[in-house]
C-alpha cells in the first residue's frame, strides 16, 4: 500500500493482556494525571507486566491506550526501536516531522527538538496539538518544581530528572501563545505525571 | 510439491496458501489437529482475538474500477510461540471470517508452527492438505450442482436475432 517497510513481527512484544479493561484503566489514570497536574500515578501491576516495546512501561501503556491510526507518532532516535511496536499494536503512522505528530515520544531529552517544532494546534482547534511523552530518569513528588494552575489547589511540587532549566524556560515562554501549546506526560518506569499547557511551572 | 527451501522466512506463496486454508477450515478440524500434536508449544498472544469489520472491495469483471461490496465481520489474532528448547520463535497471524475467537487463535497458532522450517512439511501434509482436499471436494460438489442448472444466455440472444 504505502511506503512503510514490512513489520518484523518476530521482534514485537505483546500489548495489553486485556485490551479493553487495561486501556480503560490506563485512560482513567492519564485522565487523573491530566486533571491534577503533577500528581504521580502508577500503573497497576496487572497492566503490561512484560513490556518489550522499547518504551518505559508507563509510556507504552499511554501509547497503547491513546494512539490509533489517526494519531501520527513521532519518535526520537532513542525510541526508534519502538516504531514497529506502535505500528503493530496501535496502527499509528510513524512520522519523521515532529510538526506533523499528535504524539511525541522522547528519551534523549538533551537532544529534544524545540517545543515550537511540535504541533502547537491552531486557534480554531488548539486541542489538535502534539502531546509529548518524555521518559525521565527521575520523577518524585513534593519538593523540586512548583506547579500552579487549574487542577491544583494552591501549589504542587514535582521533582523531575533529565529536564534542564532551559527546557522549562522554553515551555514557560510558550504560555504567550496560549491556547496553543503542547501538553507533557512525564513517564518514569511504571509511574507518570502530566503537565498540561495550563500549568505554570516555577522554581527550575 | 515444490521444494520448500529451508530458508528461514516462509515462502510467501506457500504461507498465503496455508493461511487461506486455515482461515476456511472448520474450528473442529483445527481443534482436532491441535490435540493431535505430540508437543503443543507454549505461546503468548501478541494480539488477542478481536472481532471487527472489514470493508470488502471488488472490481467488476476483475478489471473495472474498485467498488465497495460491503462490510464483513472478521476476527484477527496474533500469537508468538515460546519454544524454549528449540529457540524457534515464530509469530503467527490469522484473519478469519466471522466471530469465532478460537478459530482465529488456532489458525494463528498453526501459521506460526508452519513457519518453523523443520516441521513445515510434516504439518502441511498432516493438517493443511486434508483440509485443502475437503475444501476442494466441497467446491467441486457445489460447482457441479450449479452447473446442472446452468442457463446459457448466449443461445437465447442468438435465437431472437
Amino acid at each position: 500500500m504505502s511506503g512503510s517497510p514490512p513489520l518484523d513481527l518476530g521482534e514485537i512484544g505483546p500489548g495489553f493482556a486485556e485490551p479493553v479493561a487495561d486501556a480503560q484503566n490506563v485512560f482513567r489514570l492519564v485522565l487523573d494525571a491530566m486533571a491534577h497536574p503533577g500528581r504521580i500515578v502508577e500503573l497497576p501491576a496487572a497492566v503490561l507486566p512484560a513490556n518489550e516495546s522499547g518504551l518505559p512501561d508507563a509510556a507504552a501503556a499511554v501509547a497503547l491506550t491513546l494512539l490509533d491510526f489517526e494519531t501520527p507518532a513521532w519518535l526520537d532516535r532513542g525510541f526508534a526501536r519502538a516504531a514497529d511496536y506502535l505500528r503493530f499494536h496501535c496502527g499509528a503512522p510513524i512520522v519523521f516531522d515532529s510538526k506533523a505528530s499528535r504524539f511525541g515520544f522522547a528519551e534523549e531529552l538533551p537532544a529534544l527538538p524545540a517545543l515550537q517544532d511540535f504541533d502547537l494546534g491552531s486557534i480554531d482547534f488548539p486541542d489538535r496539538s502534539t502531546t509529548l511523552v518524555l521518559a525521565v530518569p527521575m520523577l518524585e513528588g513534593r519538593a523540586g518544581l512548583t506547579l500552579r494552575g487549574p487542577g491544583i489547589k494552591d501549589r504542587a511540587g514535582l521533582q523531575v530528572g533529565g529536564l534542564t532549566a532551559a527546557f522549562w524556560k522554553e515551555r514557560a515562554d510558550l504560555a504567550a501563545l496560549f491556547p496553543l501549546g503542547v501538553d507533557l506526560v512525564l513517564a518514569c518506569g511504571r509511574r507518570l505525571a502530566a503537565i498540561p499547557r495550563t500549568t505554570t511551572v516555577e522554581g527550575f | 510439491m515444490p521444494d520448500a527451501s529451508a530458508s528461514r522466512p516462509a515462502d510467501p506463496d506457500q504461507r498465503r496458501r496455508w493461511m487461506g486454508v486455515l482461515a476456511r477450515a472448520r474450528t473442529a478440524e483445527l481443534e482436532a489437529a491441535w490435540e493431535a500434536l505430540s508437543a503443543p508449544p507454549a505461546y503468548a498472544f501478541l494480539r488477542k482475538p478481536e472481532t471487527g469489520l472489514v470493508l470488502v472491495r471488488g472490481r467488476a469483471g476483475g478489471t473495472g474500477a474498485a467498488f465497495n461490496l460491503g462490510e464483513m465481520t472478521m476476527t484477527r489474532c496474533a500469537v508468538r510461540l515460546d519454544d524454549k528448547a528449540g529457540g524457534a520463535r515464530a509469530t503467527g497471524l490469522a484473519f478469519v471470517a466471522g466471530r469465532d475467537d478460537r478459530h482465529a487463535e488456532l489458525a494463528a497458532l498453526f501459521d506460526a508452527l508452519l513457519q518453523i522450517p523443520r516441521q513445515t512439511e510434516a504439518l502441511d501434509s498432516a493438517v493443511i492438505q486434508p483440509i485443502e482436499a475437503r475444501l476442494e471436494r466441497e467446491r467441486r460438489a457445489a460447482a457441479g450442482e450449479v452447473a446442472a442448472t446452468r442457463v446459457d444466455f448466449f443461445t437465447l440472444v442468438r435465437e431472437q436475432s
